[in-house]
């Protein structure tokens, strides 16, 4: 495309013929208010708020969706659009609940923010205020439409990102709302409760379903053994989350997790490991039933299932490809079994009186921990999931200076983590981790990547793959594998995700192993993460997750030191007797 | 016997295509036979057109001639836009519900008739006005109404 001219504010310039009003606004560092528009999404230009003056044009133009045309002449901030904005603004909160103390969002809003910014102290369009409605409930989240502006970004989310598409508007003129088919609830659709709506909405309509009085009520209660585990993502996010720069700080989120007061801090990155055990092991065993025994039973590709947001979305969608599902647990869901068990016993507690809660950048997590196969241990495996942002308003609550606390470590027994456990948290990261343990495993040498970083596998494109041959030198009881390619696949995002599903559907392709996120960007973007997202942000994380991998002494999950004891005291041997009963699960159909 | 909602939608497929402009000549073979569009319909229309539940609900829920709920035999709609409200569309609409022993949106017992109101249907020029099915009478009053409405079977 070829550039053109056009004038801002009196400032000529030259951008991409074709580009927005918006986008080129951007880039001459000119910000235009914007509330429907989103980096990841669709353009739809329903709220108005991003109007603008052009020289010529009888009516204010839509920046977020008209092209620049040569020559035009911009006014950002003339008196007809700071009219037109204000009355936009006035009248969009008079539809609204306004009861920002009491509101998820209440200093991260988008509405409160440009209100704010555009000096609203009086609304005479405000009649009678809205009355709080919560409309929705379900295990991961909750809708208040008295809160909803009508942007449609989560509708855009569910069906562009996910693909899921089980929210619409509903009805029309002022009695429309954002529903679900029927009006029957997000519980009662097949919604992955992945959350990536609540990331995207501007405003205080969507928000996980909280369980900190449940959390705080463990921790006071004396009789009780409150342990936590902290997914891989929350030591890129919760930082961020308190509102300061992206960054990895294990070390300090340990300290304030401990501050809050729950009797032992450790850590989901140790059953992250135990996962990639685990689930070699399958992959493995499928691989040999496959390739050496013949069993046509036996299904590929394998997918992971560590996203309850994906393993949701396959029992609604693709039923019939259940059983290429790995039959691991989730990490959380590992790590709830054996803190019952396992843990209980090396701690020397009853059973009965250990809580188990998760820190999840995760909303599906929370829908995991209710279902009804998930207490194995003899209890509910995992009794509280908190997001990111959930743990943010404790660590603030109970007035910690997350900031100037000293690096804390994680207690011991399911405390140890790895580099392969970590990288858990990007999209791609399950594959490289499984990689480096799988391949070792088959041949007995390191995976031949330069310092273990399998660069194929890692970034932000939707699909992406590798294939690996193996050497003609194998480990002993692995010969069938020698020089065999095995390939493999990394999809994020439940739209990306169905595009490949359809082809494995279809036998278009011959992946051995795909791992699989719901959310764009896997766990470091998921919908318990800190709000806003978009690319800049989740690269962010990204590239903080991978410097957390390269700076650990540990890079293989196999090398886990508590993870070897797991197995000569515990579980005996992967896939083992207690495994089954502990550590891997069935899925079912769903309409 | 009317046929299964599942049929009109197969049916209606035949006759409009499965691209997503066939919705609406779906959704609208399926009100004109069985009065109403059941959630079956809306699945089967759903899986025809590829398209979510959710999207259907959503199209349908626009317009006031689709209802999922099942209706009376006689569908009265009175406009309740600004003309015919300035001419007395609401005193007529009194002396229906009274009439009819039902509030608006309601059926009778019997299941003779579903009252409605609806926004502007065109008659401005002889309000007050309204649809049975899907003929109009204009130029009403509150006594007038009521007997129409008596004539219905
Ligand atoms: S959504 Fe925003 S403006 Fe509305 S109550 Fe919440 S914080 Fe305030
Ligand atoms: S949680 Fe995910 S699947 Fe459910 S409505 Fe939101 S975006 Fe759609
Ligand atoms: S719920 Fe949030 S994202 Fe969805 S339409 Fe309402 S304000 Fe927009
Ligand atoms: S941001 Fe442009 S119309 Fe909403």
């Amino acid at each position: 495309m070829p550039n053109v001219s056009v004038t801002i504010n009196g400032v000529t310039t030259s951008v991409r013929e074709g580009v927005t009003i918006l986008d080129s606004c951007k880039t001459a560092g000119v910000e235009i208010p914007t509330l429907c528009y989103h980096p990841d999404l669709s353009l739809a230009g329903n709220c108005r708020m991003c109007l603008v003056e052009v020289e010529g044009w009888k009516t204010l133009a839509i920046a977020c969706v008209t092209p620049v045309t040569p020559n035009m002449v911009i006014n950002t901030h003339s008196k007809k659009v700071r009219h037109a904005r204000r009355t936009v603004l006035k009248l969009l909160l008079a539809a609204h609940n306004v009861n920002c103390p009491e509101c998820e969002r209440n200093k991260n809003c988008e509405l409160q923010e440009l209100a704010e910014k555009h000096n609203i102290t009086f609304n005479e369009y405000q009649t009678s205020p809205k009355p709080s409605s919560i409309e929705e409930v379900s295990p991961g989240i909750m809708r208040d439409n008295s809160r909803c502006i009508m942007c449609t970004r989560c509708v855009r989310t569910c069906e562009e990102l996910q693909s899921v598409a089980v929210i619409r508007p509903v009805g029309r003129s002022a009695s429309v709302n954002i529903s679900t088919f029927m009006d029957l609830g997000l519980n009662n659709v097949p919604c992955t409760q992945c959350g990536q709506c609540i990331n995207r909405c501007p405003t205080g309509a969507l928000f996980e379903t909280s369980e900190i009085r449940q959390v705080w009520e463990a921790i006071e209660d004396p009789e009780k053994f409150v342990v936590v585990q902290t997914a891989p993502a929350i030591r890129v996010g919760i930082a961020e989350a308190l509102g300061l720069p992206t960054d990895r700080t294990t070390g300090k989120m340990v300290a304030a997790i401990r501050g809050l007061g729950f009797d032992r801090v450790l850590d989901t990155d140790f059953t992250a490991d135990l996962t990639i055990i685990e689930e070699g092991h399958e992959l493995i065993s499928r691989l040999k039933k496959v390739l050496v025994d013949g069993d046509t039973d036996t299904a590929l590709p394998m997918t992971t299932s560590c996203s309850p947001g994906w393993i949701k979305f396959i029992e609604h969608k693709y039923p019939d490809l259940l059983p290429n599902v790995s039959s691991c647990k989730s990490p959380q869901q590992m790590f709830g079994a054996l803190s019952k068990t396992y843990l209980a016993g090396k701690e020397g507690v009853d059973p009965s009186k250990v809580i188990c809660v998760s820190i999840m950048p995760c909303t599906a997590k929370k829908y995991e921990k209710e279902r009804p196969e998930m207490r194995d241990s003899g209890y509910k495996d995992v009794d509280y999931v908190l997001t990111t942002r959930e743990l943010a308003s404790m660590i603030q609550e109970a007035g910690i200076d997350f900031d100037n606390l000293h690096d804390e470590k994680y207690d011991r027994w399911m405390g140890d983590s790895t580099g392969a456990a970590v990288i858990f948290g990007a999209t791609g990261g399950v594959m490289e981790a499984a990689l480096r343990t799988a391949y070792e495993i088959v041949t007995g040498q390191e995976i031949p990547f330069e310092g273990l970083n399998i660069i194929p596998v890692r970034g932000m494109e939707g699909i992406k793959d590798a294939a690996i041959t193996m050497p003609d030198k194998m480990a002993s009881g692995f010969e069938f594998l020698a020089g065999v390619t095995l390939k493999v696949a990394v999809v994020h995002g439940l739209a990306n995700t169905r595009k490949l599903m359809d082809k494995v559907r279809a036998g278009e392709v011959d992946y051995h192993f795909i791992e699989i996120m719901a959310c764009p960007g896997g766990c470091l973007g998921g919908g318990g993460q800190p709000i806003p997202t978009n690319p800049t942000v989740r690269k962010k994380r990204s590239d903080a997750i991978y410097e957390e991998d390269a700076v650990l002494h540990f890079r293989k999950s196999h090398a886990n030191p508590e993870i070897q004891l797991l197995y000569a005291e515990f579980l005996k041997e992967p896939l083992g007797h207690k495994s089954h009963e502990l550590l891997h699960t069935h899925y079912t159909k769903r309409d | 016997m009317s046929r299964k909602p599942e049929d009109i939608v197969s049916a209606a497929v035949v006759k409009h295509g499965s691209g997503r402009e066939a919705v609406m000549g779906i959704l609208t073979d399926v009100n004109r036979e069985l009065g109403y569009i059941p959630e079956e319909a809306i699945k089967a229309a759903a899986k025809a057109v590829d398209v979510s539940n959710a999207e259907i609900y959503s199209v349908l829920s626009f317009y006031s001639f689709f209802s999922t709920e099942p209706r009376g035999r006689n569908i009265v709609r009175l406009c309740n836009t600004i003309s015919c409200e300035m001419n007395g569309s609401s005193d007529i609409l009194d002396a229906i519900e009274k009439e009819l022993d039902i509030k608006t949106g309601e059926t009778t017992a019997d299941g003779r008739i579903t009252l409605e109101t609806t926004s502007c249907i065109g008659l401005c020029d002889e309000s007050p006005a309204m649809l049975i099915n899907d003929t109009p009478h204009t130029r009403l009053t509150p006594e007038e109404a009521c007997k129409i409405l008596a004539g219905l079977e």
